[in-house]
């Protein structure tokens, strides 16, 4: 290069302005930081939220780059049924999203399922760890046994699970309703646990079909993830169907082959997911339905969402009211209520009297569903039995009534404690700071509205047990991921590049390095970072 | 609109409009500006010209006036045609920006309009925000008619881009930027013809890169600082040239000093901004009871025209300066600058009046006060004669 005359001894030599035509690298600007930035991914909420601790900013970071498959795989590394989520679980993540503060929560489930959707043939990312010789007993193939049975099996254990029924799946199949989730769509996420190495054993109840006692024998260690029973004095103890049922009994009814007769008018008692799920069952066997939950409305433990879809189908919801009394009358239920006087925010107790006077009603059914109250399933032997060292519980079983998606962490916990080591990947979330809003560059984001979820359309008023909700397209789960702010995760946006006002951050495989010869620690990549990825530090701290 | 005979259109706009038609015109590629009264409408138009794709530049939003000075001195320094309006506070905010403009020879053209300076509020015309930049190492102009405005913008932007040095066009807020009057608009052809594009001598250029204004020692600054100081004084003839060419094309000329009336009077008025135009009326009606009054209106404030003001004072009489303005301390300030021109060339009276501050209005009446107070006054102490103060 040619040298450039740097010294003039005439003004007639030099230029209009100065101008350094040499090199600016010798003044190294970095000598004059006493800030650092340095770049630290922060835990994002929806992460937090999720059970099974799913890095859910990076699977939609994928999704906007259209890169569905990694996407997916980076979801089975912590969930091995996301079809099954994709379509059934209640998504906890959703509920803290960033995104809500402006506008709408960003569509995870909508996400997820459309990319399980999309490989529901494709096999784990990955093969089982070499055998180790060792093998579990898993009885129950629910979602906690599911998920236990996969994380021993991805160890290097053989899982074999016991099912009573003549196919597993547990209450994904006997109890959830096929209008959430098609069993097609359970049958081909068994079908890929099978391949893995998971292996079912069906029709074998324990305690009937195969004694506890020979399950300790033969296995160096047990799972038991035998979920949940309906509980509860009934209201008539001795009335039988058509009559009277339990929630969870005319749920397994609906799924299997007979379905159940009910009359034209149904009750259904219970503030939860099963209620609700009885209830809308009820609607599509072609009855009025109404759900008595028997305490107010924030006490309501169903999903907002399943509230939502039960009240769209024209299901009554009666809170804030007692039963006095219930009888049978003309083959038909008769209960007697009275409405309660609400607890105001802020008091501690009921009022004295909590009745509201003259607030008495009364509502009569053909079939009253008693959904109110559920238990672990665990009793008798078998409680004696999880006291022996290598016998564990997980999922309902152990926990009482949970969700899918806290079922298949109880499972992996379980699995993780037999293992007796720390699960590949193990849960980092403990060791990340949090994803602060504060952090967060506002400027990035305007406003844009959640996908709407495509509806199979029906005929006016008409229900049926196909699944209401059909996946969203490729297109709009990329517009629908365009709107995640990647809290605390790098999206490589380049905005700290952009704004480097000393050109010194440079993007390298996996990030971007920041080249501390020349950083004055201005801290503008800082305040300009959109998702709160970068801290400044002071130096020698 | 009437069309004309030369091809331009007539149409009845205010002053700032004037400002904004000749803007577009001149095919300005970059705005940025930030509002202020009474200087909004001025960009508030040409960001409508730039919405509706009528005029293909970028308008930048900014948050200060200090950062739209330093958005064009990007713009500029990359070879855009670049253009801003402010007023008053917002020219006062613009001061560090000011000098960078110049001293990196960025040929920026801004609309100033004159706006009292707080405290305390005030949001009329005078032209203390204005001078009070005058060391800057802006070109200056000051308008009296909206035809003038228009018409200067395009002179603006020939003289900046052959001298690099930024120009600063000045009128009176509300008497000249909100009042309409016809102008004569020219063939979009005409204007292409008489103002070709920007080819800067010196731009960025990421092919070659180097970096502009930095740190220059004491063995190299004092020579650009001299070469700012050519550049002025090469103004001068560059000024004239552009207002003769402007001529020969469209058939108006303005000078850089217009003497109005004898070459010979007793009294010698002078003015700058729209108070000229009051004036001329009253020089008229003076002149025709007999007496001998010329006017001179001052244009282009700087680079100083020395030598014009020297001839058009030689044969005078007297000297009443009318500043709208004043040098706190001293006194108007037109009035200190044409005492230094003429000082040791000319020998000749120089009164100074202020009037019209914040605003009020100077009437034919304000001005006949001024001649008279002139005519009878012989004293040449120096210091000013407020007009019109309540006592």
């Amino acid at each position: 290069m040619e040298k450039k005359k740097i010294s003039y001894s005439n003004i007639s030599e030099m230029p209009e302005v100065a101008v350094a035509e040499g090199s600016m690298m010798v003044n190294k600007t970095g000598s004059w930081r006493y800030l650092r930035p340095v770049y630290r991914e922060k835990l994002a909420p929806c992460r937090k939220g999720c059970p099974l601790g799913t890095d859910i900013p990076r699977v939609i970071a994928l999704i906007t780059q259209e890169k569905f498959q990694e996407a997916w795989e980076l979801i089975v590394e912590t969930n091995p049924i996301p079809a099954v989520t994709g379509h059934a679980c209640y998504h906890s993540c959703e509920n803290s999203c960033t995104r809500i503060a402006l506008d709408d929560r960003v569509g995870v489930q909508a996400l997820e399922r459309f990319l399980a959707d999309r490989q529901l043939e494709t096999p784990f990312p990955y093969a089982p760890a070499p055998a180790t010789g060792r093998k579990a007993a898993v009885i129950g193939s629910g979602p906690a046994g599911l998920a236990a049975a996969w994380a021993l099996v991805r160890h290097g254990y053989k899982a074999d699970v016991f099912e009573k029924g003549p196919e597993a799946g547990g209450m994904l199949r006997s109890t959830i309703p096929s209008y959430k989730l098609s069993r097609d769509i359970l049958d081909k996420e068994l079908e890929r646990l099978k391949k893995f190495g998971v292996d079912f054993i069906l029709n074998t109840e324990i305690g009937t079909d195969k004694q506890l006692a020979d399950l300790g024998d033969e296995y160096d260690a047990v799972i038991v993830s035998t979920g949940i029973t309906s509980s509860g004095e009934s209201l008539f103890p001795d009335e039988t169907a058509p009559l009277v049922y339990k929630g969870l009994e005319f749920l397994h009814l609906v799924n299997s082959s007979s379905s159940p007769e009910i009359g034209p008018e149904v009750i259904v008692i219970g503030k939860g997911n099963t209620a609700v799920d009885s209830a809308r069952c009820a609607r599509r066997l072609g009855s009025s339905a109404k759900i008595l939950t028997l305490c107010g409305r924030p006490a309501v433990s169903a999903s907002n969402q399943e509230i939502k879809s039960a009240e769209a189908e024209e299901i009554e919801l009666l809170c804030q009211a007692e039963i006095v009394s219930s009888r049978i009358e003309n083959g038909k239920v008769v209960l007697e209520l009275i409405g309660l006087k609400s607890i105001e925010e802020g008091e501690e107790s009921p009022p004295d009297d909590p009745y509201i006077p003259g607030s008495e009603f009364t509502v009569t059914a053909d079939t009253l569903i008693e959904a109110h109250e559920e238990s672990t399933s665990i009793s008798g032997d078998f409680e004696s039995f999880l006291k022996q060292d290598n016998v564990f519980s997980a999922g309902d079983a152990a926990t009482g009534t949970s969700s899918i998606s806290h079922a298949m962490k109880s499972g992996i916990a379980a699995a993780a404690t037999v293992i007796t080591s720390s699960l590949e990947p193990s849960d980092k979330r403990d060791e990340m700071p949090l994803f602060n809003l504060m952090g967060m560059n506002r400027d990035c984001f305007g406003k844009a509205s959640q996908v709407e979820l495509p509806v199979r359309s029906l005929p006016d008023g008409m229900l049926d047990f196909s699944e209401l909700i059909e996946t969203i397209s490729a297109q709009d789960a990329v517009y629908e991921s365009g709107r995640c702010i990647s809290c605390g995760v790098c999206n490589f946006c380049d905005t700290c590049m952009t704004f480097c006002p000393d050109f010194c951050i440079r993007r390298i495989p996996d990030g971007y390095e920041v080249d501390l010869d020349y950083c004055k620690g201005c801290g503008i990549c800082v305040q300009e970072c959109p998702r709160d990825v970068i801290d400044l530090i002071q130096e020698g701290s | 609109m009437s069309k004309n005979k030369d091809g331009s259109e007539t149409i009845v706009i205010t002053g700032n409009h004037a400002v904004s038609y000749a803007v577009k015109m001149a095919r300005t590629q970059v705005v940025a500006a930030y509002p202020i009264t009474p200087q909004t409408q001025v960009v508030e138009l040409l960001s409508k010209f730039c919405e509706d794709g009528i005029m293909d530049a970028r308008f930048i939003k900014v948050e200060s006036e200090h950062t739209s000075m330093a958005s064009l001195i990007g713009a500029s320094s990359a070879g855009a045609r670049t253009f801003t309006a402010t007023s008053s506070q917002g020219l006062a905010l613009m001061h560090e920006m000011l000098h960078w403009a110049a001293g990196a020879r960025n040929p920026i053209v801004m609309a100033n309009i004159n706006r009292a300076l707080g405290a305390p509020w005030s949001i009329w015309t005078d032209q203390n925000d204005s001078l009070s930049q005058r060391d800057t190492g802006w070109i200056q102009y000051y308008c009296e008619s909206n035809q003038e405005v228009f018409d200067t913008v395009l002179q603006a932007y020939r003289v900046a881009e052959k001298v690099l040095v930024p120009v600063m066009l000045v009128m009176d807020a509300f008497v000249l930027s909100h009042t309409a009057e016809p102008v004569a608009i020219p063939a979009q052809e005409k204007i292409d013809g008489y103002l070709p594009p920007f080819k800067p001598s010196i731009k960025l250029d990421t092919n070659a890169p180097a970096a502009y204004h930095g740190l220059a020692t004491p063995d190299f600054y004092m020579e650009f600082r001299k070469k700012l100081q050519d550049a002025q004084d090469k103004a001068k003839t560059v000024i004239t040239q552009a207002d003769d060419e402007f001529a020969s094309v469209f058939g108006r000329k303005y000078g850089q000093v217009e003497l109005y009336g004898s070459e010979n009077p007793d009294i010698l008025l002078v003015t700058s901004g729209t108070v000229t135009g009051t004036a001329r009326e009253v020089i008229d009606e003076q002149n025709a009871a007999g007496k001998n009054i010329a006017l001179l209106k001052i244009r282009v404030f700087r680079p100083f025209p020395s030598s014009q003001v020297r001839e058009a004072c030689a044969r005078a009489g007297k000297i009443a300066v009318l500043d709208r303005n004043i040098g706190f301390g001293v006194g108007g300030i037109f009035a200190q600058e044409i005492r230094a021109a003429l000082y040791g060339h000319v020998d000749v009276q120089v009164q100074s009046y202020i009037a019209g501050l914040g605003g009020r209005d100077i009437t034919p009446s304000t001005i006949r006060e001024i001649l008279s107070q002139a005519e009878t006054r012989d004293e040449n102490n120096g210091e000013s004669i407020w007009v019109g103060v309540k006592e």
